[in-house]
């Protein structure tokens, strides 16, 4: 190995984004199996971890998810531990301790879910020639599927205009919320960890797109998947 | 513009990418969605369909259920329509098959303390059901089909087919028996007394029609009777009809008694007067009443001898000939603390007015509740108005919107439990293989293979090791919480369907989502008495996460037991309902009444009605039987009302003599044994049907504090520094609750209330005892059966104290607050 130490420097890289977008949306979308702790323990995961903490805003969040990994205990019994808090969390069973990762509870008076906000998701993804897949069976204003969304957006370089409405009338509006809460319920780490690094992610993205107002966002152009 | 790794051909980057994209760190976003658009959604529109609030009109917007509004005909509309439809999308909505983490680790009977914790994992539909039926499985051939309990008890929806007990239970007899319930916590103690009384169940039989009360009735008395307020809900899909006879009645100004120690909505809409005897007293003040229709010879000789047997053999009693206590009403007042003056001008004016005495049913929810009717019916054959225009007595005017003409229509038939089983003692139900009354589940799981007392007979208890609920919150409307919670840990096995994070859900090792009503099609009729309409509950919207019809799921069952066919009889959902349409449309035509065919029925905008006859609107309760008694007899064994009865003597039950008997109940205010200066009555809750709807919206209507109200009289409030609005403690020696203080005299002195269905939230769910954070009034209530008659529930007997909470309120966990108001 060379001596010099290896630097990154992290540059605006569309690939380098778009796979931590869909990472971020896969960690909110299912709780981990013990082979994805084993990878995570490994120098994989090390890698992974290594990379975000290089930058400083999201370094707190990458150790929190690392702490939790890093615990005296088998990946076959930390995965169901995973497991069931990300079922108290996202799932309903938590009561007045869940965390209900869909836009609609957190920005409707009521708290329901499926409303306006999916309605709108909905209206973006046929813009951009998407849907959910069948077998994921959440509501469109689920957190994974407009990361997802932003992910696919990100990847392909395309329509920034779009990327920064999901991030401006969405995403931005109520995620910094939802990691609140998972910070003061997750009793892991694991899930706050990366509601940290979300919540660092977006921002910086968002700062890395040009800065349209309302007025100025006149359409948007659909984004044409490979 | 990143540095190469020496000796690698790719950056760290690449590397991580290339991980993240082949799903090394779990799940990638990038599979979430597919290429192609969804068609958009079709424009709005709206879809009728029913609940047991009442029919009404959804809205839908792009797939979604966007809005609710009462159904036209609706005369009365019930305020809770808004909370329907947050039932459906809230977030404590059930998403996913769920196993309790310690017995998807460690197999059935782990950790049953645990239970309640919320401790769950996801599992697939497969896996979920796969170890269902393996479990159901290893019961059966461990321990027999009595080991396996499906009582399953609970309001659960309407419709004919997603009638989810029903479904269990065919699913199980299929499976080779199970151990049923009879019985209800409605009338638990009157349903089994009255056939002995009137020859039939009586509490849920047609009482007279509110068009002839209103012409004919000129006393009308509301005992333990709130009409106004529990007619919003219908076993079926409720008809309201009972608030056109209200209002009628209140039109007219007919006058108006109510005997209840709250002073009720149905009280201030109808200006009644008020007395509020203590509760459970009602038998001794109506004994007091008789006493006195004795004495002063203003009661029915002649009816008594042409309708009724055993007036003879009760008379002692009454006059005290046989005990050295007669029953006067000075006797009543000491106990019921109504006056006795006022008893003696109540049995005036009961003989000397055309009187209806309506009476509800928490009377008897309560130790020795058999005595209740049976002295109520007593007391109206001593009046003697029995079958007479507006007279007599009615157990079904608070409920069901009985009263409500009756239509000329078909019976709608439903899906079946299944058949008889061939072998077992004689005591067995129609399908199971063993029985217990209802409310007696937790001494079945305390005494499994101990006899019990049970009208006339004398079983023994079961020993069940895995139960199986859909369609009903057992902890909410069981007793003694905390006892049962401890009973419970008896059970290896609990799986639960619901479609919201109730205690029971949160209580079981294996919770299924099911679907809702409104995500799904079924069929209905609507009015519990009047059967006016059909209604065709179309499907609002598809079903939401992975939830699934309780048909599709039980179907998936009897499928892993070998029996998928003989379940489905391989008919799908339309099939089905198509088939309970037809069969009804058969017996309309063979009363003369053609009803359209399916499609037209089902494409319809409306329910189809059938005529209000006149003979309905007519209907005079027990006239048949006073025109000809002889012609009409009851189904008792003599054929009259038994004031006294020869079976019950047979019986010899300590506990239920053989006739309307006043007997010191465990508790009560007042009572001569009791240590606590309270009564906590508790009543049916203005905007849920029990626990049904209290994890909506609509809790913020009425919840003091974010917990449950607790009525409480302005004295027993400065008696104990209690403000409006504080939090305060409500305890006895079984449990003990937070709930919200609402001072008011519209409540008598000596008595709380706590509206039943409050969900439980304990502080620490493995610890038996520990406070109870939302108000979950079983949690002080007694667990014993009302006698050996009947075995009925007591919900109504408690007594405890009351005192305003110290300290920092803890917080609740039971239901998920709206974020934007957190």
């Amino acid at each position: 190995m060379n001596a010099a130490r290896a630097v990154e420097v992290l540059s605006p890289d569309p690939r380098w984004n778009a796979s931590i977008a869909e990472w971020l949306a896969g960690i909110f979308a299912a709780a981990p199996t013990a082979d994805t702790v084993i990878s995570y323990r490994g120098r994989m995961g090390a890698t992974l971890f290594a990379s975000l903490a290089q930058d400083a805003t999201r370094v707190a969040g990458a150790r929190r998810m690392q702490s939790a990994l890093d615990i005296e205990a088998p990946a076959a019994v930390l995965a169901p531990e995973l497991a069931a808090a990300f079922t108290h969390l996202f799932d309903g069973v938590g009561g007045g301790k869940t965390v209900p990762p869909y836009e609609s509870a957190h920005v409707g008076a009521s708290g329901r879910l499926f409303q306006a906000p999916t309605d709108a998701m909905e209206k973006l993804l046929r813009r951009s020639d998407l849907s959910t897949d069948e077998a994921f069976r959440e509501p469109s204003d689920h957190l994974s599927i407009e990361l997802a969304l932003l992910a696919r957006l990100i990847r392909h370089d395309s329509d920034h205009e779009t990327q920064a409405a999901l991030l401006d009338d969405h995403l931005l509006v109520w995620v910094p919320r939802f990691a609140d809460r998972c910070r003061a319920y997750d009793r892991t780490g694991f899930y706050a960890g990366a509601a940290q690094v979300l919540v660092a992610f977006l921002i910086a993205h968002r700062a890395s797109l040009p800065h349209w107002s309302n007025q100025q966002r006149t359409g948007v152009t659909p984004c044409r998947s490979d | 513009m990143s540095i190469r790794l020496s000796g690698s051909g790719m950056t760290r980057r690449a590397v991580l990418e290339a991980g993240l994209a082949a799903g090394t760190f779990g799940l990638s976003g990038a599979s979430l969605l597919s290429s192609g658009a969804r068609a958009a959604p079709a424009s709005a529109s709206e879809i009728l369909t029913g609940s047991h609030w009442g029919a009404f009109r959804a809205k839908v917007e792009g797939g979604r259920f966007v809005g609710i509004r009462p159904w036209e005909k609706d005369p009365h509309p019930a305020p809770v329509l808004e909370g329907v439809m947050d039932s459906v999308y809230s977030p404590t909505r059930i998403k996913y098959p769920m196993v309790r983490r310690a017995f998807l680790e460690h197999g059935f009977g782990a950790d049953p303390e645990g239970r309640g914790d919320g401790d769950f994992v996801r599992v697939t539909w497969d896996q979920a059901l796969d170890l269902v039926a393996s479990e159901l499985k290893r019961v059966d051939q461990t321990h027999g089909p009595a080991a396996s309990f499906a009582g399953s008890y609970g309001w659960k929806s309407p419709g004919k087919l997603h009638n989810c007990q029903n479904l269990l239970r065919r699913m199980m007899s299929l499976k080779g028996g199970f151990v049923n319930s009879s019985g209800d916590y409605s009338t638990g103690a009157s349903q089994v007394v009255l056939p002995y009384v009137v020859g039939s169940l009586e509490v849920y039989d047609q009482t007279t029609a509110w068009p002839v009360v209103v012409q004919n009735t000129e006393l009308m008395v509301f005992w333990g009777a709130d009409p106004i307020n529990n007619n919003r809900i219908g076993y079926v899909i409720p008809d309201h009809g009972a608030y056109v006879g209200l209002e009628a009645l209140q039109k007219k100004g007919t006058k108006v008694i109510c005997i209840d120690p709250i002073k009720t909505e149905t009280c201030s809409y109808l200006n009644g007067e008020w007395l509020a005897p203590r509760p459970q007293t009602d038998v001794a003040m109506m004994l007091g009443i008789a006493h006195t229709l004795y004495v002063e010879k203003l009661y029915d000789e002649k009816f008594l001898a042409q309708y009724t047997t055993g007036f003879d053999k009760f008379l002692p009693y009454l006059t005290g000939e046989v005990d050295g206590t007669p029953k006067t009403a000075e006797w009543a007042a000491a106990i019921c603390e109504i006056p006795a003056a006022t008893i003696t001008e109540l049995a005036r004016r009961f003989a000397k007015n055309r009187t209806m005495l309506a009476s509800g049913w928490s009377m008897q929810r309560q130790q020795h509740g058999e005595q209740v009717h049976w002295m109520l019916i007593t007391l109206a054959s001593m009046l003697g108005q029995i079958g007479l225009p507006g007279g007599g007595y009615g157990l079904s005017y608070h409920y069901g919107n009985g009263g409500s003409p009756a239509a000329n229509s078909p019976v709608l038939t439903g899906i079946t439990e299944g058949s008889k089983t061939a072998q077992g003692p004689a005591w067995l139900s129609s399908s199971g293989a063993a029985s217990i009354p209802v409310s007696r589940i937790v001494e079945m799981l305390e005494n499994p293979g101990k006899p019990f007392d049970f009208n006339g007979t004398r079983p023994n208890y079961p020993d069940v090791r895995l139960a199986y609920w859909a369609g009903g919150n057992p902890f909410a409307h069981h007793q003694d919480r905390n006892r049962m919670l401890k009973a419970w840990r008896h059970l290896e096995t609990f799986i639960v369907h619901d479609f919201q994070w109730t205690a029971t859900a949160r209580h079981a090792d294996i919770v299924l989502p099911a679907t809702t009503s409104y995500e799904r099609n079924d069929i209905e009729q609507i009015g519990d008495y009047s059967l006016s309409y059909i209604l065709a509950m179309k499907k609002v919207i598809e079903p939401v996460f992975e939830a699934r019809s309780d048909y599709d799921i039980f179907a998936a069952i009897a499928d892993r037991l070998g029996k998928g066919d003989a379940f489905t009889q391989g008919r799908s959902e339309m099939d089905w309902i198509r088939s309970f349409y037809e069969a009804a449309r058969v017996e309309a035509r063979g009363k003369g009444m053609e009803m359209p065919v399916f499609e037209a029925f089902w494409n319809s905008d409306d329910a189809l009605a059938f005529p209000i006859t006149d003979e309905g609107r007519g209907y005079i309760q027990h006239k048949d039987f006073r025109d000809d008694p002889l012609l009409n007899p009851l189904g008792t064994a003599s054929g009259r009302i038994e004031i006294y009865s020869n079976n019950i003597a047979k019986m010899n039950y300590d506990d239920c003599p053989p006739h309307p008997t006043w007997m010191e109940p465990v508790e009560r205010l007042g009572g001569p044994d009791t240590k606590y200066p309270l009564h906590i009555d508790t009543k049916h809750p203005k905007y849920r049907l029990h626990s049904q709807l209290c994890g909506t919206v609509l809790r913020a209507t009425y919840a003091i504090a974010g917990r449950e109200p607790c009525l409480i009289n302005p004295q027993d409030a400065a008696a104990r520094g209690i403000s409006d609005g504080d939090i305060v403690r409500v305890f006895n020696d079984r449990g003990q609750i937070l709930a919200g203080a609402h001072v008011t005299d519209s409540i008598r002195p000596g008595v709380i209330c706590v509206n039943e269905g409050g969900w439980f939230d304990p502080e620490n769910a493995r610890e038996p005892g520990s406070l109870d954070r939302y108000g979950d009034v079983n949690n002080l209530s007694i667990g014993i059966g009302t006698s050996k008659l009947a075995q009925g529930n007591c919900g109504h007997t408690a007594v405890g104290d009351v005192e305003k909470y110290k300290g920092r309120p803890p917080e609740l966990d039971v239901f998920r607050e709206p974020v934007a108001n957190a």
